[in-house]
C-alpha cells in the first residue's frame, strides 16, 4: 500500500511556482509549506530545519543543488523536472504527467542511490574529456548521420597522455584521444559497446577510454557501434573499460571536463560514488532494479589500450591510418620471423633440389614439373622477414633475412646453370620464352603473392604453404631460367629472366611490407629509409617493365585490329585468320595466317602489303602463311 | 632525398606527362568570314530520308569543325534535287551561278551525279560525291570526286565473300534494271562470282515494283540457289519478302549498300522479317573506329542524338564535310580556292575517314574499306567483315 510523507518543503522556481497551489491542495494529505529556490539559498540551515523531505520542481541545475543539500541537511527529495529535462524524467524513471509526478514526489517510500562526484561537482549522467567522435551521442542517432559525422570527426582525432588511478589503487598510463565516465549508460552508443551492467546504486562508475590509434580502428570501433554487437565481453580494438568506486584521472597536456554537458572543471580529475547517499522518490521500474544491488567489484580492461613503452613514441599529431604494434603485442610472430631469417641446412636443400626440378621441368616444358618444384621452394619465409625487417627497420632480421635470400639465389643459380651445362642439347622451351619478356603484368603477379604471403603469416589458421607457392610462382622459374641462361653462356637470357626475377623479389617484398603495415604490424616511427629504398629500387624496375607492358599492349591492340579483316586484292579475297605481331620494336614483323581460295602471286603480294601497311599503323614486315579453303 | 619529396617528384612527373599526352590543339579564333559550300540531296519526295540524313552527319562534323584554321566558317547552301538529275544539274547551275560556291557536296543516288558530272567541267567547281558509287562517276569529270567505294569494289566483294567465306556455288541475282547502280551491281556481281567458278542459277531484272513476283521467285526456287543476290530498292525489296513469305522460302539474302538506312526508316514491314539478311554497306555501328570517328561519336552524345538513329548517309556526311575542310585548310593561301580543292584531292594517300584511311586516285575516286553487315530483329545492324 502506498503511503505519502506527512509533510515536506516545496521548492519551486519562477517556472514552477505555478504548481504551489496545486500542491497545497493535493489529496495525499501531505502538509505542504512552499519556499521559492532562490529563497532557499539564502538561508538554507534554517529554511531545512527539521524538514525530512523536500519536493524540488525545476530544472537540472535545481535539483542538482537540491542532491547537495540532501547530503548535508539527510531529507529525502522527490522531483518534479521540467517538461524540457526529459533526460532527468527518464534517467529516474519519473511521469511525463504532471499529476502523476506529484503524486510520486509525496510518496513516503524513497530508494537510496549514488551519488557520483567529480573535482566536487555532482555528475548525474556523464563527464566527458578529450575527443570522443560520436561516443557520448545518443543511441537513436540515423546512421547515415553517424557516418557522415563519425567522417568528419576523423579528421580531428589525436591521442593524449592519460593516467588512470582506480580506488584499488591500479595505475593505468595510456594514450587516448579521450574518455567519458558513466553513472548509467542506458540508451547512449556506449551501450552498444560495454553494455549495461549498472545500476544507480551499485557504488561504481562507468569509465570508457576511447583509443584509435589509427584509423582503421577508429572504423572497427564505429563499426561496432553502427551494427548491433551481441558480445559485450569482448571491447573492440581501442577502447578500454574501468569500473570503479573512485577514479582519478591526469591528463598531459591539460583537459577541460565537460560533466552532464556543462564544462565546469579542468584535469586532474577526482571522481568518487558517495554510496547510497541520498534518498529519492523514483520510477517504479527503477526502483525494483535497484532492490538487491551488491556493491558491484572493480573491473578494468584495458588491453586494447597502448602500453606504457609506446606513449614516448605518439606524437599529438593526427593518428595515423593504420595502426601500430609493439614488439610485445606480437611476440609470437616476431619470434617466429627470426628463426625463418636464419639459415639452415633444409632451406639449402630445399633451395637445390627445387631449382633443380624447376630446371628439369623447364627444359620438358612440363607445367607440371614445374608446379612441383614450387611446392618444394622455400623463399617465402625469407622474404617475409626481409619485409618485416624492412618495415620496423630490424637491422639484425633484415641482415639475416636478405644473406638467406642472397645464399638461396646463387645456389638456385649455379644448380641450374650446372645441369644446363650437362644437357646436351639446350633447347629454349615455350616455358623458358616466357620468362624472356618479363611486364608490369608480372610484376602485378608478385604484388599479390608478396600480399597473401604477409597475409599468411599473420594469421595462423592458414596454410602458410598455399602463399608459398603463390611466392615461388613469380620466383623459382625465372630464377632457373637465370640459371639456364648461365649455363648457356648467354648473356641476355640471363639479363631478361634475372629481370623478371629481381622485379618479381622487390614486388613481393614490396607488398608483404605494405601487407604488414596495413595490418598493423609497424613500429610507432616505422623505418622510412628502409621503406624508402624498396621504394625507389620498385620505380626503377617499373620503368623498363613498363614499356614492356606498353609494348604488350600495342602488341594486343595490332593483333586484335586485324580480326574480322580480308582484303581484296586483284580479284582475290584473303581471309586473315589469325596475325601475330612477332616484334614490336621497329622495323615491326607480322606474321599471318590466311585463308583463300585462290592462288596467291608475288603481285598479289605485293598489293596486299601495300594495303595493309595503309591501314595498319608502322609499316611492319609481313609474312604470310596461306592455308587454302577447299 | 625524403619519401615525400620523391612522391612529390613522381607526382609531378604524372601530371607533365598527362599534359604531354592531353596537349589540346590551338583554338581558333573565328574571323567572321564565310565560304560558300553547296548541298545537292534530296530533301523531299521518296528519298528524303536520305538527304535528311546526310545534311545531319553533315552538320555534327561541322559542329565539330566548326572554322578552318584561318578562321573561316563554311556556309552550308542546301538545293534540293528529289533524287533527279534534271534537277540535280539545275541545282548544280544555281549553286555555280548565283550563290558562287567554292564547293558542292552531293548525297544523291548514282544516275543524279552521273548527270552532274556530264556537265561539270563547264562550272569548274569540285564536286563531292558522297554516297553515289557507279564506277564512271569520275569518268567525266576531273572534278567529281567519289568519296564511296566503287560499285566495281562492292559487287566483286559480295561475290567473293558469298563464294569464299560462305562457300557457296549457286546464287540467283534478282535486280533492279531502270537504275544505272543496280544494274551495274548484278552485272559486276555475276562476272566475278562466274570468275570464282560460281554458278549464278538465274538473272532477273525487274522494271517495277509492282510486278507479281510469285511467280518469278518459284521459278528460281526450282533451280536450288543457295542465296539471293538483291541489288534493288526498298520497295521492290519489300515485294520480293512477300512472295518468298507466301512461298514459304527462307533463302540467305544478299543486299546492296545503303540499302539497310532505307530498311531502318520503313515503316510498313515489321523490322525482324529483315533480320538475317546480309548487306554491304559503308558504316556499322559497332565497328572500330578511328580518331575522328571517335571525335565525331562525342560530338554526337554532346548533341544529345542518338547513335543508332545515324545511318550510312550520316556517317558520309560527316565524312565528307570532314575531308571538305581537310582539304580547304591546305588550299588557305591559294588565290584560286576551287582549283585548289580539285588539284589537292587527286592522289591524297592517306585521309582519315570513320572507319579507316582513304586514298583517291588521280580520278577522284576513293579507296576505302566496305563492310558486311547483317540485320537484327531490332533492325539494326552487326558488322560481320570489314574488308579493305
Amino acid at each position: 500500500m502506498t503511503t505519502y510523507v506527512n509533510s515536506a518543503l516545496f521548492v519551486y522556481t519562477q517556472k514552477s511556482e505555478a504548481l504551489v497551489e496545486q500542491l497545497h491542495s493535493n489529496c495525499f494529505g501531505t502538509q505542504l509549506s512552499a519556499l521559492s529556490f532562490d529563497s532557499l539559498l539564502l538561508n538554507p540551515e534554517a529554511s531545512l530545519d527539521g524538514v525530512r523531505h523536500v519536493i524540488i520542481a525545476g530544472g537540472l541545475i535545481e535539483i542538482k543543488e537540491i542532491f547537495r543539500l540532501a547530503l548535508k541537511y539527510d531529507f529525502s527529495v522527490g522531483l518534479i523536472p521540467e517538461k524540457s529535462e526529459k533526460k532527468l524524467l527518464k534517467y529516474f524513471n519519473l511521469p511525463t504527467e504532471s499529476d502523476k509526478c506529484i503524486e510520486l514526489a509525496c510518496r513516503e517510500n524513497t530508494q537510496a542511490i549514488d551519488l557520483v562526484l567529480c573535482n566536487d561537482n555532482i555528475l548525474l549522467f556523464k563527464a566527458t574529456l578529450g575527443w570522443l567522435p560520436l561516443l557520448d551521442t545518443s543511441a537513436d542517432i540515423s546512421k547515415v548521420r553517424f557516418l557522415l559525422e563519425s567522417f568528419k570527426k576523423s579528421f580531428r582525432l589525436k591521442l593524449l597522455k592519460f593516467s588512470f588511478t582506480t580506488a584499488k589503487g591500479q595505475k593505468i598510463t595510456t594514450a587516448a584521444s579521450g574518455c567519458i565516465l558513466i553513472q548509467q549508460q542506458q540508451e547512449s552508443l556506449i551501450s552498444k559497446i560495454i553494455g549495461n551492467d549498472s545500476t544507480v546504486n551499485d557504488g561504481t562508475i562507468s569509465m570508457v577510454i576511447f583509443s584509435p590509434i589509427s584509423l582503421v580502428v577508429y572504423s572497427k570501433i564505429l563499426l561496432r557501434m553502427l551494427t548491433a554487437f551481441r558480445n559485450k565481453n569482448r571491447l573492440p580494438p581501442g577502447i578500454g573499460y574501468i569500473k570503479s568506486s573512485q577514479i582519478d584521472i591526469e591528463t598531459v597536456p591539460v583537459l577541460n571536463v565537460t560533466i552532464d554537458d556543462v564544462s565546469v572543471t579542468q584535469t586532474p580529475l577526482h571522481c568518487q560514488v558517495l554510496r547510497e547517499a541520498i534518498r529519492l522518490n523514483i520510477g517504479d521500474r527503477l526502483s525494483n532494479a535497484c532492490q538487491n544491488v551488491k556493491t558491484s567489484k572493480e573491473n578494468v580492461k584495458i588491453s586494447n589500450l597502448p602500453g606504457d613503452k609506446e606513449l614516448d613514441q605518439i606524437s599529438l599529431k593526427h593518428i595515423p591510418i593504420f595502426a601500430y604494434a609493439s614488439e610485445e603485442r606480437f611476440r609470437e610472430l616476431f619470434i617466429s620471423l627470426r628463426d625463418d631469417a636464419k639459415m639452415s641446412s633444409i632451406y639449402v636443400t630445399l633451395m637445390i633440389l627445387s631449382t633443380l626440378l624447376a630446371t628439369i621441368g623447364l627444359f620438358q616444358g612440363s607445367t607440371a614439373v614445374i608446379i612441383g618444384a614450387m611446392l618444394l621452394a622455400p623463399l617465402m619465409a625469407p622474404i617475409v622477414s626481409l619485409s618485416m625487417g624492412l618495415l620496423r627497420g630490424n637491422i639484425e632480421l633484415l641482415k639475416n633475412s636478405a644473406s638467406k635470400i642472397g645464399v638461396g639465389i646463387v645456389l638456385a643459380l649455379s644448380a641450374s646453370a650446372i645441369i644446363t651445362q650437362l644437357f646436351p642439347y639446350k633447347m629454349v622451351t615455350d616455358e623458358m620464352s616466357a620468362r624472356l619478356s618479363p611486364s608490369l603484368l608480372d610484376l602485378a603477379v608478385a604484388i599479390v603473392s608478396g600480399a597473401a604471403g604477409a597475409y599468411s603469416k599473420s594469421y595462423k589458421e592458414i596454410m602458410q604453404s598455399l602463399a608459398g607457392v603463390a611466392i615461388a610462382v613469380a620466383l623459382v622459374p625465372p630464377l632457373a631460367v637465370a640459371g639456364i641462361g648461365i649455363g648457356r653462356v648467354d648473356m641476355n637470357f640471363f639479363l631478361q629472366a634475372f629481370l623478371l626475377f629481381s622485379t618479381n623479389l622487390i614486388g613481393i617484398t614490396l607488398a608483404a611490407t605494405f601487407t604488414f603495415r596495413v595490418l598493423g604490424y609497424s613500429p610507432i616511427v616505422y623505418a622510412k629509409r628502409g621503406l624508402g629504398i624498396v621504394f625507389v629500387l620498385f620505380m626503377v624496375i617499373a620503368v623498363p617493365l613498363y614499356a614492356s607492358y606498353d609494348q604488350i599492349v600495342e602488341k594486343i591492340t595490332f593483333e586484335s585490329a586485324f580480326k574480322q579483316k580480308r582484303f581484296f586484292v586483284n580479284g582475290k579475297y584473303i581471309i586473315v585468320q589469325k596475325v601475330q605481331l612477332n616484334r614490336v620494336n621497329k622495323p615491326k614483323i607480322v606474321t599471318a595466317e590466311v585463308l583463300m581460295r585462290s592462288t596467291i602471286t608475288r603481285k598479289d603480294m605485293q598489293e596486299l602489303k601495300k594495303k595493309i601497311q595503309l591501314h595498319f599503323p608502322g609499316k611492319p614486315i609481313i609474312r604470310i602463311q596461306v592455308i587454302y579453303n577447299l | 632525398m625524403k619519401l615525400s619529396h620523391l612522391f612529390f617528384l613522381l607526382t609531378l612527373l604524372a601530371v607533365f606527362s598527362w599534359f604531354m599526352k592531353h596537349e589540346s590543339t590551338p583554338q581558333i579564333t573565328p574571323s567572321g568570314n564565310k565560304i560558300k559550300v553547296g548541298i545537292i540531296a534530296p530533301f523531299s519526295g521518296a528519298d528524303k530520308d536520305i538527304g535528311d540524313s546526310g545534311l545531319q552527319g553533315i552538320e555534327i562534323s561541322q559542329a565539330l569543325i566548326p572554322y578552318l584554321n584561318n578562321g573561316d566558317a563554311l556556309e552550308l547552301i542546301m538545293m534540293d534535287d528529289k533524287n533527279s538529275p534534271e534537277q540535280s544539274v539545275e541545282a548544280l547551275r544555281e549553286l555555280s551561278e548565283k550563290h558562287k560556291v567554292t564547293a558542292i557536296m552531293i548525297l544523291s543516288d548514282s544516275d543524279s551525279v552521273l548527270a552532274v558530272a556530264k556537265v561539270a567541267d563547264r562550272y569548274k567547281i569540285p564536286v563531292f560525291a558522297l554516297s553515289a558509287s557507279h564506277p564512271d562517276i569520275t569518268k567525266y569529270s576531273s572534278f567529281i570526286t567519289q568519296l564511296n567505294f566503287d560499285d566495281t569494289f562492292q559487287a566483286s566483294v559480295a561475290a567473293l565473300y558469298v563464294r569464299d567465306e560462305l562457300l557457296l556455288d549457286k546464287v540467283a541475282i534478282v535486280a533492279q534494271s531502270n537504275n544505272a547502280h543496280y544494274l551495274y551491281l548484278a552485272n559486276e556481281f555475276s562476272r566475278q562470282f562466274n570468275a570464282a567458278e560460281g554458278e549464278i542459277t538465274d538473272t532477273v531484272y525487274l522494271t517495277t515494283a509492282r510486278q507479281d513476283y510469285l511467280e518469278i521467285l518459284q521459278k528460281i526456287k526450282d533451280r536450288d540457289p543457295e542465296l539471293l543476290y538483291l541489288p534493288l530498292g526498298i520497295n521492290y525489296l519489300f515485294a520480293i519478302k512477300t512472295a518468298l513469305t507466301e512461298l514459304k522460302w527462307d533463302p540467305v539474302i544478299m543486299l546492296s549498300d545503303g540499302l539497310m538506312a532505307n530498311i531502318k526508316k520503313q515503316t510498313k514491314y515489321p523490322l525482324n522479317s529483315f533480320a538475317g539478311m546480309l548487306a554491304v554497306d559503308t558504316f556499322s555501328y559497332d565497328i572500330h573506329l578511328t580518331d575522328l570517328g571517335k571525335q565525331l561519336m562525342k560530338q554526337i552524345q554532346l548533341m544529345g542524338i542518338n547513335l543508332r538513329s545515324l545511318d550510312t548517309y550520316s556517317a558520309l556526311g560527316m565524312e565528307g564535310y570532314a575531308l571538305l575542310v581537310d582539304i580547304m585548310n591546305q588550299c588557305l593561301e591559294s588565290k584560286n580556292m576551287r582549283a585548289c580543292i580539285n588539284d589537292s584531292i587527286l592522289g591524297i594517300e592517306r585521309f582519315e575517314g570513320i572507319t579507316g584511311f582513304i586514298s583517291f586516285d588521280k580520278t577522284g575516286k576513293a579507296h576505302r574499306s566496305l563492310v558486311i553487315n547483317t540485320i537484327n530483329d531490332d533492325g539494326t545492324m552487326d558488322f560481320i567483315v570489314q574488308v579493305y
